[in-house]
């Protein structure tokens, strides 16, 4: 799962009243990867990383 | 700056967490790594560029250093992409590498660009710091 989609569950557990050990023990059992990025999450990762240049923090600094 | 120390907080929260996760069965822990290397450099470099980027009049007087890396995190490579997205890019591309040949030069090729990625990310770690 990308950061950012564990970033966006964050909310839910403070709205749910977990502390934040609750939160990076989630987090923690949601990173027992395999090694196995499959077709979907690179396409998805490089679209990303694409969008990125768009983006206005990652325009050159003049 | 409060929510740079959040962000920061935040950030080393997950590294911790993914550093400790336990690896599931059959995993090869180089491209395990390897995963967790390049998803965590991005999201690392895109929140200190916002940072930087938010507070960038005031950096320039209260620590140009930041600025400076910005700068150097954001330059136009050869290959048109951004210095940042172009360390992370080399070393997915290695990364598949080693996927799809475990070959001893492909796990040294994977070894070399981990090591660029995480040195930009120390380095942008230590800005972030720099930046409260």
């Amino acid at each position: 799962m990308p950061i950012a989609a564990i970033l966006a569950l964050a909310p839910q557990f403070i709205s749910a009243g977990k502390s934040l050990f609750d939160f990076v023990q989630h987090v923690r059992e949601t990173a027992q990867q395999k090694g196995e990025w499959d077709d979907a999450h690179e396409a998805a990762f490089q679209q990303v990383l694409a969008a990125a240049g768009q983006s206005p923090q990652w325009k050159p600094r003049e | 700056m409060k929510t740079p120390l959040r962000n920061l907080l935040l950030i080393l929260s997950l590294v911790c967490a993914f550093g400790c996760a336990t690896l599931a069965p059959n995993a090869d822990p180089v491209e395990v790594r390897a995963e967790q290397s390049v998803s965590v450099a991005f999201d690392t470099f895109d929140v200190f560029l916002k940072i930087e980027l938010a507070n960038e009049a005031l950096l320039k007087t209260k620590a140009p250093d930041v600025v400076k890396f910005a700068a150097w995190l954001t330059e136009r490579q050869p290959d048109g992409q951004p210095r940042g997205v172009s360390i992370i890019q080399s070393a997915n591309a290695a990364r598949r590498a080693y996927k799809a040949n475990r070959s001893a030069d492909n796990k040294a090729t994977l070894a070399a660009a981990l090591a660029a990625l995480e040195t930009a990310l120390a380095e942008t770690n230590k800005q972030l710091t720099n930046a409260r």
